[in-house]
């Protein structure tokens, strides 16, 4: 990774963290498609390409920790509803620990480091 | 809805989506496909009359579609291979190496080796089974191994089958040809087998001594000598037998009764032993050959009987073939002991 290269590095970061992301926002209710990506877009920088969203929601849902429902919407055909499992739940978990010690190492690295 | 400019935005869209992601693993490709339809469903509900540029923003930020098709395979490396997607074959995934093992079963079970090569081909075929098995995909060959095993299986029981139905049988009839009653047949047979070699010896032996000039086919007596008086007619045949084995006179004195050309005579002139071997000669006269007696016999015929009331007739037959050559025979009628034979001798006159 060639310093400086912005786009890039936030790749690499957003690889490792963007899938619990998409747990975290499912944790409290299901939800569709459209909303997931609209929310992670909404936060800046996480996501660029709305649509590179549905290939890693199509892989969790093969690996079970996501699960689908049609439910009627109130226009339009009916939705797919993403739903996060007790598989998902404790995946997420474990990320959020290792996340949160991770965020505490590089941060106590960095202001080590005087960057500010 | 209806707003077909948009629509076709949309369908280009999205034929440009499935051509990006037609090499991904189908159930995963046609998620997103379905996925993405739904995102865009979902935004034109919240859109009120979109024009075209609210659909190509719209499209601009679910993005390119070989941008989806990037993130999907970077995201899941195991969907690039359509084959990919198989059971224990994910991320990584690569042709596996066929099991050496399981090649060397299939070979060994066809080569057979006296069943050695079967046995060993079972082995190869559970090996190179376990090792497919624990390569985890790394390692294929499986059918040929299957292939190996079941060849390799008929190889020994094929030997074994034939061992245990064929074998009894064989054993079953060597031990009853032990057994008394076919025993007296078995000697029975062999009794006629000797009598059938003897009869053949003989038909050999007599054949051989027809071939031979001067005869010496017999048990006691032998035609000795043919007779050929050249030249003149009538011819005189000459004949002598000698006794093969040392005898005494008196062994013969009831060899009488010659006949030559039908006529009863007494035809050998006399006995003297030699040795201890009888000759007896005679003389024969052969008339001329002629319209009439050509191809006639003239015909001495010795008969007698020896010790304990064996027959033993010698018969000798001249015989003209045609007026202008001259060819006799000379054949000795032996009955000695149930055997006869015949010999000829042949003798050409000018």
């Amino acid at each position: 990774m060639v310093l400086g290269d912005k786009t890039n590095l936030l790749a690499q970061m957003r690889r490792g963290a963007i899938e619990y992301c998409v747990l975290a926002l499912l944790r409290k209710e299901e939800r569709y498609g459209f909303d997931i990506v609209r929310d992670l877009a909404a936060t800046s920088g996480l996501v660029t390409t709305e649509g590179t969203i549905y290939p890693l929601l199509a892989r969790l849902r093969s690996e079970g920790l996501v699960e689908t429902t049609w439910q009627e919407s109130r226009q339009g055909p009916p939705r797919r509803y993403y739903r996060i499992t007790p598989e998902g739940e404790f995946a997420l978990a474990g990320f959020v620990q290792e996340w949160e010690r991770f965020r505490d190492s590089v941060d106590q690295i960095l202001e080590l480091g005087g960057a500010s | 809805v209806n707003n077909t400019p948009a629509n076709a935005q949309i369908a280009d869209y999205m034929a440009r989506l499935r051509t990006a992601l037609q090499d991904i693993w189908a159930p995963r490709r046609d998620q997103i496909i379905a996925d993405v339809e739904d995102h865009i469903a979902a935004a034109l509900d919240e859109m009120k009359d979109p024009t075209p540029a609210d659909i190509a923003n719209l499209l601009e930020r679910i993005g390119d579609p070989e941008q989806i098709a990037a993130a999907a395979l970077s995201d899941d490396p195991g969907l690039a291979p359509p084959s990919a997607a198989r059971p224990g074959q994910g991320p990584g995934w690569v042709a596996p190496v066929t099991s050496g093992l399981a090649i060397a079963s299939l070979v060994l079970s066809i080569l057979w080796l006296a069943g050695l090569g079967s046995l060993l081909a079972i082995i190869l075929g559970f090996l190179s089974l376990s090792q497919i098995r624990r390569s985890n995909g790394r390692t294929g060959g499986r059918g040929l191994a299957i292939a190996g095993l079941i060849i390799g299986t008929v190889g020994v029981l094929m030997p074994l089958a034939w061992l245990l139905l064929l074998r009894p049988a064989v054993s079953n009839s060597a031990t009853s040809s032990a057994g008394s009653a076919v025993n007296g047949q078995a000697a029975a047979a062999q009794a006629a087998a000797e009598q059938a070699e003897a009869a053949q010896k003989a038909a050999a032996a007599a054949t051989a001594a027809m071939a031979v000039p001067h005869c010496t086919r017999g048990y006691h007596l032998a035609v000795r000598d043919g007779l050929v008086s050249h030249g003149r007619w009538p011819l005189v045949a000459r004949y002598q037998f000698v006794t093969l084995k040392p005898e005494s006179s008196s062994s013969y004195g009831n060899l009488l009764n010659g006949r030559a050309d039908g006529t009863s005579a007494r035809v050998f002139t006399g006995a003297q032993s030699i040795g201890g071997h009888w000759h007896f000669v005679g003389t024969l006269p052969v008339p001329a050959p002629n319209a009439q007696n050509v191809g006639s016999n003239a015909v001495i015929q010795f008969t007698g009987h020896y010790q304990s009331g064996t027959l033993y007739l010698v018969e000798i037959t001249f015989r003209t073939t045609a007026v202008t050559s001259r060819t006799f025979s000379i054949c000795g009628l032996l009955m000695t002991e149930g055997v006869s034979s015949a010999v000829t001798t042949t003798a050409a006159s000018s």
